[in-house]
Protein backbone atom coordinates (compact mmCIF):
# COMPACT_ATOMS: atom_id res chain seq x y z
CA UNK A 1 0.00 0.00 0.00
CA UNK A 2 1.51 3.20 -1.07
CA UNK A 3 2.52 5.73 2.04
CA UNK A 4 1.23 9.31 0.92
CA UNK A 5 2.74 11.23 4.41
CA UNK A 6 5.58 9.14 6.51
CA UNK A 7 6.75 9.85 9.84
CA UNK A 8 10.08 8.30 10.65
CA UNK A 9 11.40 8.95 14.10
CA UNK A 10 10.27 12.55 14.69
CA UNK A 11 9.32 14.43 17.52
CA UNK A 12 8.55 17.69 18.03
CA UNK A 13 8.81 20.27 21.23
CA UNK A 14 7.79 23.68 21.64
CA UNK A 15 10.65 25.85 23.80
CA UNK A 16 12.94 22.59 24.68
CA UNK A 17 9.18 21.23 26.14
CA UNK A 18 8.75 17.85 24.20
CA UNK A 19 5.20 17.28 22.83
CA UNK A 20 5.75 13.81 20.69
CA UNK A 21 9.01 11.60 21.05
CA UNK A 22 10.23 9.43 18.28
CA UNK A 23 7.22 8.69 16.44
CA UNK A 24 7.45 6.50 13.40
CA UNK A 25 3.81 6.33 11.59
CA UNK A 26 2.67 6.16 7.51
CA UNK A 27 -0.24 7.43 6.40
CA UNK A 28 -1.28 4.92 3.54
CA UNK A 29 -3.28 5.36 0.66
CA UNK A 30 -7.31 4.32 1.84
CA UNK A 31 -5.78 3.54 5.33
CA UNK A 32 -7.84 5.32 8.47
CA UNK A 33 -6.13 5.66 11.86
CA UNK A 34 -7.65 6.93 14.76
CA UNK A 35 -5.40 8.65 17.77
CA UNK A 36 -6.53 8.41 20.83
CA UNK A 37 -4.99 9.77 24.01
CA UNK A 38 -5.57 11.42 26.66
CA UNK A 39 -6.06 15.99 27.28
CA UNK A 40 -2.47 17.10 26.51
CA UNK A 41 -1.37 13.93 24.83
CA UNK A 42 -0.32 15.38 21.52
CA UNK A 43 -2.75 13.97 19.78
CA UNK A 44 -3.71 17.96 18.01
CA UNK A 45 -0.14 18.55 17.49
CA UNK A 46 0.84 15.04 15.68
CA UNK A 47 -2.22 15.82 13.58
CA UNK A 48 -0.44 18.82 12.87
CA UNK A 49 3.18 17.29 12.49
CA UNK A 50 1.08 14.94 10.11
CA UNK A 51 -0.49 18.02 7.77
CA UNK A 52 3.20 19.92 7.46
CA UNK A 53 1.54 22.41 9.67
CA UNK A 54 4.12 22.34 12.33
CA UNK A 55 8.43 22.39 11.53
CA UNK A 56 9.68 18.83 13.33
CA UNK A 57 12.22 18.97 16.24
CA UNK A 58 14.51 16.00 15.45
CA UNK A 59 13.40 13.12 12.23
CA UNK A 60 11.97 13.58 8.94
CA UNK A 61 7.99 13.99 7.70
CA UNK A 62 7.76 12.83 4.20
CA UNK A 63 5.05 13.26 1.68
CA UNK A 64 4.47 12.19 -1.80
CA UNK A 65 4.23 15.00 -4.27
CA UNK A 66 1.04 16.73 -4.79
CA UNK A 67 -1.25 15.21 -2.76
CA UNK A 68 -4.49 17.49 -1.10
CA UNK A 69 -4.97 17.28 2.30
CA UNK A 70 -8.01 18.47 3.94
CA UNK A 71 -8.14 19.62 7.88
CA UNK A 72 -10.78 20.05 10.74
CA UNK A 73 -9.10 21.83 13.56
CA UNK A 74 -9.64 21.22 17.05
CA UNK A 75 -10.39 25.47 17.58
CA UNK A 76 -12.34 26.61 14.88
CA UNK A 77 -11.10 30.26 15.14
CA UNK A 78 -13.99 33.35 15.40
CA UNK A 79 -13.54 35.54 12.24
CA UNK A 80 -15.99 38.04 10.81
CA UNK A 81 -17.12 35.91 7.71
CA UNK A 82 -20.28 34.85 7.88
CA UNK A 83 -20.40 30.75 6.94
CA UNK A 84 -21.48 31.39 3.27
CA UNK A 85 -18.89 34.21 3.05
CA UNK A 86 -15.96 31.97 4.46
CA UNK A 87 -17.11 28.74 2.69
CA UNK A 88 -17.26 30.71 -0.79
CA UNK A 89 -13.35 31.72 -0.01
CA UNK A 90 -12.23 28.15 0.95
CA UNK A 91 -13.74 26.84 -2.17
CA UNK A 92 -12.55 29.05 -3.89
CA UNK A 93 -9.08 28.47 -2.56
CA UNK A 94 -9.58 25.01 -3.30
CA UNK A 95 -9.87 25.76 -6.95
CA UNK A 96 -14.09 25.52 -7.68
CA UNK A 97 -15.84 27.42 -9.34
CA UNK A 98 -18.95 29.78 -8.09
CA UNK A 99 -21.58 27.32 -9.31
CA UNK A 100 -19.73 24.15 -7.85
CA UNK A 101 -19.56 26.24 -4.26
CA UNK A 102 -22.75 27.40 -4.49
CA UNK A 103 -24.18 23.75 -5.26
CA UNK A 104 -21.53 22.05 -2.69
CA UNK A 105 -22.40 24.40 0.20
CA UNK A 106 -26.39 23.95 -0.53
CA UNK A 107 -26.02 20.17 -0.04
CA UNK A 108 -23.64 20.61 3.07
CA UNK A 109 -25.74 23.14 4.82
CA UNK A 110 -28.89 21.20 4.67
CA UNK A 111 -27.40 17.94 5.50
CA UNK A 112 -25.69 19.63 8.72
CA UNK A 113 -28.84 21.56 9.16
CA UNK A 114 -26.85 24.94 8.64
CA UNK A 115 -29.06 26.74 6.41
CA UNK A 116 -30.47 29.23 8.90
CA UNK A 117 -26.85 29.97 10.24
CA UNK A 118 -25.48 30.83 6.90
CA UNK A 119 -25.69 34.45 6.62
CA UNK A 120 -25.04 34.53 9.87
CA UNK A 121 -21.16 35.86 11.49
CA UNK A 122 -19.28 33.19 12.32
CA UNK A 123 -17.87 34.90 15.54
CA UNK A 124 -21.45 34.94 16.58
CA UNK A 125 -22.48 31.02 16.34
CA UNK A 126 -22.58 28.44 19.16
CA UNK A 127 -19.53 26.11 19.30
CA UNK A 128 -20.91 23.55 17.92
CA UNK A 129 -22.11 25.31 14.76
CA UNK A 130 -18.47 26.87 14.30
CA UNK A 131 -17.35 23.23 14.34
CA UNK A 132 -20.01 22.71 11.22
CA UNK A 133 -18.13 24.78 9.39
CA UNK A 134 -15.54 23.41 10.30
CA UNK A 135 -16.49 20.25 9.01
CA UNK A 136 -18.05 21.66 6.14
CA UNK A 137 -15.18 23.56 4.71
CA UNK A 138 -12.91 20.14 4.68
CA UNK A 139 -15.29 18.22 2.92
CA UNK A 140 -16.26 20.66 -0.25
CA UNK A 141 -13.76 18.92 -2.49
CA UNK A 142 -12.20 15.36 -1.79
CA UNK A 143 -8.74 14.95 -0.68
CA UNK A 144 -6.04 12.22 -0.64
CA UNK A 145 -5.84 12.99 3.60
CA UNK A 146 -8.65 14.18 5.39
CA UNK A 147 -7.39 14.97 9.03
CA UNK A 148 -9.83 15.50 12.15
CA UNK A 149 -9.06 16.72 15.14
CA UNK A 150 -11.97 16.33 17.71
CA UNK A 151 -14.64 16.69 14.98
CA UNK A 152 -17.14 16.33 17.17
CA UNK A 153 -16.88 18.98 19.32
CA UNK A 154 -19.87 20.97 20.57
CA UNK A 155 -21.87 19.35 17.77
CA UNK A 156 -25.72 17.53 18.05
CA UNK A 157 -26.29 14.00 17.58
CA UNK A 158 -27.77 14.12 14.55
CA UNK A 159 -25.12 16.05 12.66
CA UNK A 160 -22.77 13.64 14.18
CA UNK A 161 -24.11 11.23 12.39
CA UNK A 162 -24.01 13.06 9.24
CA UNK A 163 -20.64 13.85 9.29
CA UNK A 164 -19.85 10.00 10.35
CA UNK A 165 -22.17 9.56 7.24
CA UNK A 166 -19.78 11.84 4.94
CA UNK A 167 -16.10 10.44 6.05
CA UNK A 168 -17.20 7.14 5.54
CA UNK A 169 -18.44 8.12 1.74
CA UNK A 170 -14.78 9.39 1.70
CA UNK A 171 -13.85 6.71 3.38
CA UNK A 172 -15.23 3.86 0.97
CA UNK A 173 -13.95 6.43 -1.93
CA UNK A 174 -10.14 5.83 -1.03
CA UNK A 175 -9.70 8.97 1.36
CA UNK A 176 -6.78 8.59 4.01
CA UNK A 177 -8.02 9.08 6.86
CA UNK A 178 -6.66 10.46 10.62
CA UNK A 179 -8.82 11.39 13.37
CA UNK A 180 -7.86 12.22 17.10
CA UNK A 181 -10.80 12.42 19.23
CA UNK A 182 -12.14 10.57 23.09
CA UNK A 183 -14.80 8.75 20.88
CA UNK A 184 -14.38 5.44 21.15
CA UNK A 185 -17.79 4.08 18.87
CA UNK A 186 -16.22 7.13 16.30
CA UNK A 187 -13.31 5.36 16.26
CA UNK A 188 -14.54 1.97 15.63
CA UNK A 189 -16.84 3.36 12.67
CA UNK A 190 -14.04 5.33 10.98
CA UNK A 191 -10.85 3.71 11.49
CA UNK A 192 -9.18 0.49 10.66
CA UNK A 193 -6.85 0.93 13.56
CA UNK A 194 -6.21 3.22 16.59
CA UNK A 195 -2.51 3.98 17.88
CA UNK A 196 -2.72 5.63 21.03
CA UNK A 197 -0.31 8.63 21.85
CA UNK A 198 0.78 8.04 25.85
CA UNK A 199 3.98 9.38 27.35
CA UNK A 200 4.64 11.81 24.42
CA UNK A 201 4.85 8.64 21.86
CA UNK A 202 2.80 6.09 20.10
CA UNK A 203 2.73 2.99 21.95
CA UNK A 204 0.20 0.60 20.80
CA UNK A 205 -1.20 -0.04 17.41
CA UNK A 206 -4.58 -1.59 17.53
CA UNK A 207 -6.30 -2.93 14.53
CA UNK A 208 -9.92 -3.80 14.48
CA UNK A 209 -9.76 -7.56 13.68
CA UNK A 210 -13.02 -8.89 15.66
CA UNK A 211 -16.88 -7.57 15.53
CA UNK A 212 -18.93 -8.75 18.62
CA UNK A 213 -23.04 -9.25 17.38
CA UNK A 214 -25.72 -9.43 19.24
CA UNK A 215 -28.45 -10.91 18.25
CA UNK A 216 -32.02 -12.94 19.02
CA UNK A 217 -32.80 -16.19 17.18
CA UNK A 218 -36.71 -17.84 17.40
CA UNK A 219 -36.23 -21.30 18.06
CA UNK A 220 -33.02 -22.45 16.05
CA UNK A 221 -31.22 -25.53 17.46
CA UNK A 222 -28.97 -26.13 14.66
CA UNK A 223 -28.05 -22.85 14.27
CA UNK A 224 -26.88 -22.73 17.84
CA UNK A 225 -25.03 -25.75 17.21
CA UNK A 226 -23.08 -24.62 13.65
CA UNK A 227 -22.41 -21.31 15.03
CA UNK A 228 -18.86 -21.60 16.44
CA UNK A 229 -17.84 -24.20 13.87
CA UNK A 230 -18.75 -21.12 11.16
CA UNK A 231 -15.85 -19.29 8.77
CA UNK A 232 -14.01 -16.63 11.26
CA UNK A 233 -16.65 -17.34 14.49
CA UNK A 234 -13.98 -17.38 17.69
CA UNK A 235 -15.96 -17.88 20.35
CA UNK A 236 -20.09 -17.51 21.19
CA UNK A 237 -21.87 -16.20 24.32
CA UNK A 238 -25.52 -16.96 24.69
CA UNK A 239 -26.80 -14.46 27.81
CA UNK A 240 -30.61 -14.95 28.52
CA UNK A 241 -32.35 -14.32 24.94
CA UNK A 242 -29.43 -13.24 23.02
CA UNK A 243 -26.37 -14.56 22.07
CA UNK A 244 -23.30 -12.42 21.79
CA UNK A 245 -20.55 -14.25 18.58
CA UNK A 246 -17.15 -13.01 18.23
CA UNK A 247 -16.04 -13.20 14.58
CA UNK A 248 -12.80 -12.10 12.86
CA UNK A 249 -13.81 -8.59 11.07
CA UNK A 250 -13.57 -10.02 7.20
CA UNK A 251 -16.07 -13.15 7.87
CA UNK A 252 -18.19 -10.64 9.85
CA UNK A 253 -20.10 -9.64 6.75
CA UNK A 254 -21.04 -13.24 5.22
CA UNK A 255 -22.49 -14.38 8.92
CA UNK A 256 -24.54 -11.04 9.05
CA UNK A 257 -26.23 -12.37 6.06
CA UNK A 258 -26.34 -16.18 7.37
CA UNK A 259 -27.69 -14.47 10.58
CA UNK A 260 -30.72 -12.23 8.58
CA UNK A 261 -31.23 -15.49 6.05
CA UNK A 262 -32.23 -17.48 8.95
CA UNK A 263 -34.49 -15.08 10.49
CA UNK A 264 -32.46 -14.00 12.60
CA UNK A 265 -33.02 -10.49 14.52
CA UNK A 266 -29.74 -8.05 15.23
CA UNK A 267 -29.64 -6.22 17.96
CA UNK A 268 -26.21 -4.55 17.61
CA UNK A 269 -22.48 -4.99 15.76
CA UNK A 270 -19.81 -3.47 17.38
CA UNK A 271 -15.89 -3.77 16.43
CA UNK A 272 -13.42 -4.90 19.27
CA UNK A 273 -9.64 -3.68 19.46
CA UNK A 274 -6.79 -6.42 19.64
CA UNK A 275 -3.72 -5.47 20.36
CA UNK A 276 -0.81 -5.90 17.29
CA UNK A 277 2.50 -4.43 17.41
CA UNK B 1 -6.51 32.43 -6.94
CA UNK B 2 -4.86 35.75 -6.93
CA UNK B 3 -8.23 37.86 -7.16
CA UNK B 4 -9.37 35.98 -4.88
CA UNK B 5 -7.37 35.64 -2.25
CA UNK B 6 -7.06 39.22 -2.55
CA UNK B 7 -10.88 39.76 -2.08
CA UNK B 8 -10.39 37.44 1.06
CA UNK B 9 -7.95 39.88 2.45
CA UNK B 10 -9.71 42.46 1.59
CA UNK B 11 -12.67 41.40 3.63
CA UNK B 12 -10.76 40.19 6.53
CA UNK B 13 -8.64 43.49 7.19
CA UNK B 14 -11.82 45.76 6.29
CA UNK B 15 -13.73 43.75 8.80
CA UNK B 16 -10.98 43.80 11.47
CA UNK B 17 -10.91 47.24 13.52
CA UNK B 18 -6.78 47.04 12.51
CA UNK B 19 -7.17 49.72 9.75
CA UNK B 20 -8.70 52.30 11.73
CA UNK B 21 -6.06 53.56 13.62
CA UNK B 22 -3.38 53.70 10.48
CA UNK B 23 -6.58 55.51 8.67
CA UNK B 24 -6.70 58.20 11.16
CA UNK B 25 -2.97 58.72 11.47
CA UNK B 26 -3.16 59.48 7.70
CA UNK B 27 -5.87 61.33 7.91
CA UNK B 28 -4.75 63.67 10.30
CA UNK B 29 -0.39 63.83 9.11
CA UNK B 30 -2.79 64.79 5.86
CA UNK B 31 -4.77 67.32 7.22
CA UNK B 32 -2.31 68.72 9.35
CA UNK B 33 0.51 68.85 6.29
CA UNK B 34 -1.65 70.63 3.91
CA UNK B 35 -2.98 73.00 6.42
CA UNK B 36 -1.08 75.58 5.43
CA UNK B 37 -0.50 76.55 1.84
CA UNK B 38 1.93 76.95 -0.30
CA UNK B 39 4.40 74.33 0.33
CA UNK B 40 7.41 73.47 -1.92
CA UNK B 41 6.52 70.60 -3.80
CA UNK B 42 9.52 68.12 -4.09
CA UNK B 43 10.90 69.14 -0.22
CA UNK B 44 7.01 68.57 1.00
CA UNK B 45 6.82 65.10 -1.25
CA UNK B 46 9.88 63.89 0.71
CA UNK B 47 8.11 64.53 3.82
CA UNK B 48 5.66 62.56 2.20
CA UNK B 49 7.32 60.12 1.27
CA UNK B 50 8.75 58.94 4.78
CA UNK B 51 5.17 59.10 6.18
CA UNK B 52 4.10 56.68 3.70
CA UNK B 53 7.39 54.87 4.65
CA UNK B 54 5.67 54.60 7.93
CA UNK B 55 2.42 54.07 7.77
CA UNK B 56 3.36 51.58 5.73
CA UNK B 57 5.18 49.49 8.55
CA UNK B 58 2.28 50.06 10.94
CA UNK B 59 -0.53 48.77 8.35
CA UNK B 60 1.55 45.53 7.61
CA UNK B 61 1.95 45.08 11.24
CA UNK B 62 -1.66 45.13 12.01
CA UNK B 63 -2.50 43.14 8.85
CA UNK B 64 -0.04 40.59 9.78
CA UNK B 65 -1.54 39.48 13.06
CA UNK B 66 -5.28 39.68 12.01
CA UNK B 67 -5.54 36.40 10.57
CA UNK B 68 -6.18 33.81 13.39
CA UNK B 69 -3.07 30.57 12.94
CA UNK B 70 -5.60 28.31 12.60
CA UNK B 71 -7.76 29.88 9.77
CA UNK B 72 -3.67 30.58 7.81
CA UNK B 73 -3.35 26.35 8.62
CA UNK B 74 -6.50 25.74 6.42
CA UNK B 75 -5.91 28.51 3.46
CA UNK B 76 -1.96 27.00 3.15
CA UNK B 77 -3.71 23.27 2.99
CA UNK B 78 -6.39 24.50 0.73
CA UNK B 79 -4.38 26.78 -1.64
CA UNK B 80 -1.24 24.51 -1.56
CA UNK B 81 0.75 27.14 -2.56
CA UNK B 82 2.69 28.87 0.49
CA UNK B 83 4.47 31.27 -2.04
CA UNK B 84 1.67 33.02 -3.86
CA UNK B 85 0.08 32.76 -0.28
CA UNK B 86 2.94 35.16 1.35
CA UNK B 87 3.39 37.04 -1.25
CA UNK B 88 -0.20 38.56 -1.66
CA UNK B 89 -0.42 39.51 1.65
CA UNK B 90 2.32 41.75 1.13
CA UNK B 91 0.81 42.55 -2.19
CA UNK B 92 -2.24 43.48 -0.81
CA UNK B 93 -1.30 45.69 2.00
CA UNK B 94 1.21 47.28 -0.87
CA UNK B 95 -2.22 48.38 -2.58
CA UNK B 96 -3.52 49.97 0.32
CA UNK B 97 -0.29 51.73 0.68
CA UNK B 98 -0.49 53.04 -2.86
CA UNK B 99 -3.88 54.08 -2.73
CA UNK B 100 -2.82 56.53 0.07
CA UNK B 101 0.06 57.50 -2.20
CA UNK B 102 -1.97 58.50 -5.08
CA UNK B 103 -3.96 60.71 -2.58
CA UNK B 104 -1.29 62.39 -0.71
CA UNK B 105 0.44 62.58 -4.25
CA UNK B 106 -2.10 64.03 -6.54
CA UNK B 107 -4.35 66.18 -3.63
CA UNK B 108 -2.10 68.82 -3.11
CA UNK B 109 -1.03 69.13 -6.88
CA UNK B 110 -4.06 69.47 -8.37
CA UNK B 111 -5.93 71.95 -5.85
CA UNK B 112 -2.93 73.68 -5.69
CA UNK B 113 -1.11 73.54 -2.50
CA UNK B 114 2.35 74.43 -3.93
CA UNK B 115 3.96 77.54 -4.21
CA UNK B 116 4.62 75.96 -8.22
CA UNK B 117 3.18 74.31 -10.45
CA UNK B 118 4.37 70.73 -10.20
CA UNK B 119 5.31 68.78 -13.61
CA UNK B 120 4.54 66.03 -15.00
CA UNK B 121 7.83 64.31 -14.37
CA UNK B 122 8.02 65.43 -10.95
CA UNK B 123 4.59 64.54 -10.40
CA UNK B 124 6.01 60.73 -11.51
CA UNK B 125 8.92 60.88 -9.64
CA UNK B 126 6.99 61.48 -6.63
CA UNK B 127 4.60 59.03 -7.35
CA UNK B 128 7.46 56.26 -8.12
CA UNK B 129 9.28 57.38 -4.61
CA UNK B 130 5.76 57.17 -2.57
CA UNK B 131 5.29 53.46 -4.35
CA UNK B 132 8.43 52.44 -3.93
CA UNK B 133 8.78 53.56 -0.33
CA UNK B 134 5.59 52.40 0.65
CA UNK B 135 6.51 48.50 -0.77
CA UNK B 136 9.69 49.04 1.48
CA UNK B 137 7.75 49.30 4.45
CA UNK B 138 5.57 46.72 4.22
CA UNK B 139 8.63 44.44 3.36
CA UNK B 140 10.50 45.77 6.40
CA UNK B 141 7.01 45.17 8.94
CA UNK B 142 6.24 41.74 7.52
CA UNK B 143 9.80 40.27 9.06
CA UNK B 144 8.74 41.41 12.74
CA UNK B 145 4.83 39.53 12.66
CA UNK B 146 4.05 37.15 15.73
CA UNK B 147 5.44 33.96 13.96
CA UNK B 148 8.68 35.04 13.13
CA UNK B 149 9.18 37.18 16.29
CA UNK B 150 7.13 36.04 19.17
CA UNK B 151 7.99 38.14 21.61
CA UNK B 152 5.38 41.03 20.37
CA UNK B 153 7.31 43.98 22.77
CA UNK B 154 10.20 43.10 21.46
CA UNK B 155 9.26 42.66 17.64
CA UNK B 156 7.31 46.17 17.63
CA UNK B 157 10.32 47.76 20.19
CA UNK B 158 13.07 46.56 16.75
CA UNK B 159 10.27 47.77 13.86
CA UNK B 160 10.54 50.98 15.66
CA UNK B 161 14.11 51.54 15.81
CA UNK B 162 14.33 50.18 12.08
CA UNK B 163 12.56 52.81 11.43
CA UNK B 164 13.42 55.63 13.00
CA UNK B 165 16.76 55.09 12.24
CA UNK B 166 15.87 54.19 8.54
CA UNK B 167 14.28 57.46 8.77
CA UNK B 168 17.24 59.86 9.83
CA UNK B 169 19.95 57.70 8.56
CA UNK B 170 21.50 60.53 6.24
CA UNK B 171 21.73 62.80 9.27
CA UNK B 172 23.63 60.16 11.67
CA UNK B 173 25.63 59.54 9.23
CA UNK B 174 26.52 63.46 9.05
CA UNK B 175 27.67 63.56 12.16
CA UNK B 176 29.19 60.55 12.72
CA UNK B 177 30.51 59.14 9.27
CA UNK B 178 32.28 55.82 11.10
CA UNK B 179 28.59 54.78 11.54
CA UNK B 180 27.54 54.75 7.72
CA UNK B 181 29.26 51.01 7.03
CA UNK B 182 26.04 49.92 9.76
CA UNK B 183 23.82 52.26 8.89
CA UNK B 184 23.57 51.33 5.17
CA UNK B 185 22.09 47.63 5.83
CA UNK B 186 19.34 49.33 7.03
CA UNK B 187 16.22 50.36 4.21
CA UNK B 188 17.91 52.91 2.03
CA UNK B 189 14.96 55.07 2.83
CA UNK B 190 17.33 58.44 3.38
CA UNK B 191 18.67 58.31 0.16
CA UNK B 192 15.26 58.13 -1.34
CA UNK B 193 14.27 61.18 0.21
CA UNK B 194 17.50 63.16 0.11
CA UNK B 195 17.28 62.42 -4.32
CA UNK B 196 13.60 63.62 -4.43
CA UNK B 197 13.63 66.22 -2.14
CA UNK B 198 17.00 67.40 -4.37
CA UNK B 199 15.51 67.04 -7.88
CA UNK B 200 15.40 69.65 -9.93
CA UNK B 201 15.38 67.59 -13.21
CA UNK B 202 16.69 65.46 -15.81
CA UNK B 203 20.45 66.12 -14.55
CA UNK B 204 19.11 64.31 -11.59
CA UNK B 205 17.79 61.28 -13.26
CA UNK B 206 20.97 59.05 -12.59
CA UNK B 207 20.77 59.41 -8.53
CA UNK B 208 17.53 59.22 -8.49
CA UNK B 209 17.03 55.97 -10.56
CA UNK B 210 20.11 54.60 -8.77
CA UNK B 211 18.48 55.26 -5.45
CA UNK B 212 15.58 53.92 -6.66
CA UNK B 213 17.29 50.55 -7.73
CA UNK B 214 18.42 50.20 -4.58
CA UNK B 215 15.48 50.84 -2.26
CA UNK B 216 13.76 48.00 -5.06
CA UNK B 217 16.85 45.32 -4.76
CA UNK B 218 16.36 46.01 -1.08
CA UNK B 219 12.34 45.29 -0.75
CA UNK B 220 12.70 42.56 -3.06
CA UNK B 221 15.62 41.25 -0.95
CA UNK B 222 13.32 41.42 2.38
CA UNK B 223 9.93 39.98 0.69
CA UNK B 224 12.14 36.91 -0.50
CA UNK B 225 13.67 36.39 3.09
CA UNK B 226 10.17 36.73 4.60
CA UNK B 227 8.84 33.84 2.36
CA UNK B 228 11.52 31.66 3.14
CA UNK B 229 11.42 32.40 6.80
CA UNK B 230 7.76 31.59 6.63
CA UNK B 231 8.06 28.57 4.57
CA UNK B 232 10.39 27.17 6.84
CA UNK B 233 8.69 28.33 10.16
CA UNK B 234 5.76 27.34 9.83
CA UNK B 235 3.22 27.00 12.83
Amino acid sequence: MEDLIKLENVSKDYDGNIVVKEVNLSIRKGQSIGIVGANGSGKSTLLRVIAGLTKVSSGKRLQKDNIKINYVPEHFPKMNFTPAEYLYHIGTFQGLSKSEIDSHVEILFEKFNMQLMKNTMIKYLSKGSMQKVAVIQSLMTKPDVLLLDEPLSGQDLESQEKFVEAVQEFRDQGVSIAIACHENHLIEKLADRAIVITNKTIHSSREFTTKVIQFKCEDDPILLNTLDRMDGVIKSDVLKDQIHVYVKAQYSNELLKKLIDRNCYIISVNSVMEYSD
Amino acid sequence: MIKQLLFYNFRYFSRSHKFIVPLVIYLTAFAVLYATKPLEAMNTYGMTAMFIFIIATLIACNFMEIEDPVQQQIVLLSLRNNTIYYFLKVFFVWIVVSVMSFIIVLYPAIFGFFSENVSVGNLIVALISHLLLGFLGVCVSVLFNSRLVKNRQFAILMLIIVVLISVVQKAIIIKSPATKWVLYILPPVSIVVDRITNFGGLKDAGPLFLAFGISIAYSFGLLALFIKLMKTKVF
